[in-house]
């Protein structure tokens, strides 16, 4: 059981697991929060179109996914509008642009693809060591901005009305928040993939928000069961050889439904 | 008395339907205004103005200078988010959030002054609770306290008896008496009576202004505003809102 860790890809994996993890406890709430979880779906699938001209230019797919997630999420945080139901549909068309830019320029890229579908639904086990490097960067980024603007972006989560009354830069930390959003998804997309980057940002909030209603807390127990749910998966995968992003997922899933069931069922009891 | 917050001249309107038109008022030290008008006249949307949330489309609105940064305001009940988990205590703590202070950690002070509003409004024992398991009237004081921690020179609130019941509103009216005493305070209300012993003017509000002192309304200025005939009655002789009519 030890000796599996000596492997390199296997540390890799648990380093990547832990990485996603912490920005996902960081990210998440505010994510689950303020209803943002369709816009990380979108920003998520735009991630694709960085992959495909990537893969087309013959660089690190990964690079190209975080700049167009970068940019996707600075333009809608530019454009943003204050009715949410067009905000709605320019999210929509973003998602669905994003994934027909990738198809565009794979299909233009002379030869087979075979590490896309890596990026569409995650393998934590071929992560390699210079993608954990991009990773520990992102995270390092995500984690000091959160302490840095920790009151402000609670502030616009609880009330954007009254942070406005208060004169905070509003608009500015919807940015950036939108912009951590972008980073964190890099960070996941190696995890769990494009598709699932979602269940990531949320299961982990969800099963939290079971067991606490302070948001600190919420926030240091999405850590924990992230790192939790990536490692069961992982050793999951590893021995039954499913696919390792779904196992992550479906790990989160039913360990969301223990804890909801087993609460349900306490309070029929009491 | 001093002039706290001198509105000039504002015009504003969502899209291209204008909802206020030249509006002119005169916020002074002390002050007790209650803004009255029927939905969508805009009473909301100039308290929003007066607060910096929305910038007007002409006119203009000059503070003291000292008092910019200390307004305070009491949302409508629904306006922040219910999804978002926190107790009481961290609720009001926001409330001393402002531009020049919100990279920084709280001070010792925020939280000592945050328990010592906590306790004035009867919330101490409250204060790791989650906001969504208060009564309205206790989330009422939770609202009141955050805008209280910031120091406010002029209080806005809005709609404030909206969501509480009647023995929480004489509370409400019994400590904004109290408070009046030290701020302004500016209350947007369809309902008026609870207010009728205290307030000193009235500002009617239906695109325009119509500005009274206590009074001084009578049913004719109400119909001017509402667009037809109303009936307002302030329970309880001497304190009728209106004269007779």
């Amino acid at each position: 059981m030890l000796n599996i860790l000596s492997y390199e890809f296997m540390q890799n994996a648990i380093l990547a697991g832990i990485m996603a993890s912490i920005v996902c406890g960081l990210i998440g709430p505010f994510i689950v929060s303020k209803k943002m979880v369709f816009i990380s779906g979108g920003l998520s699938h735009t991630a694709f179109g960085g992959l495909g001209i990537a893969y087309w230019l013959g660089i690190n797919p990964l690079y190209g996914a975080t700049v167009f997630v970068l940019l996707a999420a600075a333009l809608l945080g530019f454009l943003k509008e204050d009715r949410t139901d067009k905000n709605d549909l320019f999210i929509g068309v973003l998602w669905a642009t994003g994934v027909a830019i990738g198809i565009v320029f794979i299909h233009i890229t002379p030869g087979y693809a075979p590490d896309l579908m890596t990026f569409l639904f995650g393998n934590i086990l071929t992560v390699p060591r210079s993608d954990i490097f991009v990773s520990f960067i992102l995270v390092m980024i995500v984690t000091l901005s959160v302490l840095i603007f920790f009151k402000g972006f609670v502030a616009i989560a609880l009330d954007e009305e009254y942070a406005k009354a208060r004169k905070l830069p509003v608009r500015a930390l919807n940015i950036g928040l939108l912009l951590l959003t972008a980073l964190s998804i890099v960070t996941l997309i190696q995890v769990v993939g494009i598709i699932l980057v979602i269940a990531l940002l949320t299961i982990p909030v969800a099963i939290a928000s079971e067991l606490s209603a302070n948001f600190k807390q919420i926030m240091v127990i999405s850590i924990l069961l992230g790192i939790l749910i990536c490692l069961a998966g992982l050793f999951v995968s590893y021995f039954i050889e499913f696919p390792s992003g779904a196992s992550i997922v479906l790990v989160g899933g039913a360990l969301l439904g223990i804890v909801k069931g087993s609460k349900k069922l306490l309070e029929i009891r009491n | 008395m001093e002039k706290l917050i001198e509105i000039r001249n504002i015009s504003f309107g969502y899209d291209n339907t204008p909802v206020l038109k030249n509006v002119d008022l005169d916020i002074f030290e002390e002050d007790y205004i209650l803004v009255i008008g029927p939905n969508g006249g805009g009473k909301t949307t100039l308290l929003r103005l007066i607060l910096g949330i929305l910038e007007p489309w002409d006119g203009t609105i000059t503070f003291r200078k000292d008092i910019s940064e200390r307004l305070g305001y009491v949302p409508q009940y629904s306006t922040f988010n219910k999804n978002f988990p926190i107790t009481s205590l961290d609720m009001v703590l926001t409330g001393r959030i402002s531009s020049g202070n919100f990279l920084r950690k709280y001070k010792k002070e925020d939280i000592e002054e945050t328990e010592v509003i906590l306790k004035k409004l009867n919330l101490y024992d409250k204060r790791n609770e989650n906001i969504n398991d208060l009564s309205g009237g206790q989330l009422q004081r939770v609202l009141i306290a955050r805008a209280l921690v910031s120091d406010p020179a002029v209080l806005f609130l809005d709609e404030p008896t909206a969501s509480i019941d009647i023995t929480s509103q004489t509370n409400l009216r019994d400590f904004l008496d109290e408070l009046n005493k030290k701020m302004a305070i500016v209350v947007v209300t369809h309902d008026p009576t609870p207010f009728a012993q205290t307030y000193k003017h009235i500002a009617c509000i239906n695109k325009n202004i119509f500005f009274h002192d206590r009074g001084e309304l009578d049913s004719h200025a109400l119909e001017q505003v509402y667009g037809c005939p109303v009936e307002l009655l302030g329970h309880g002789i001497p304190h009728t809102i209106l004269k007779r009519h």
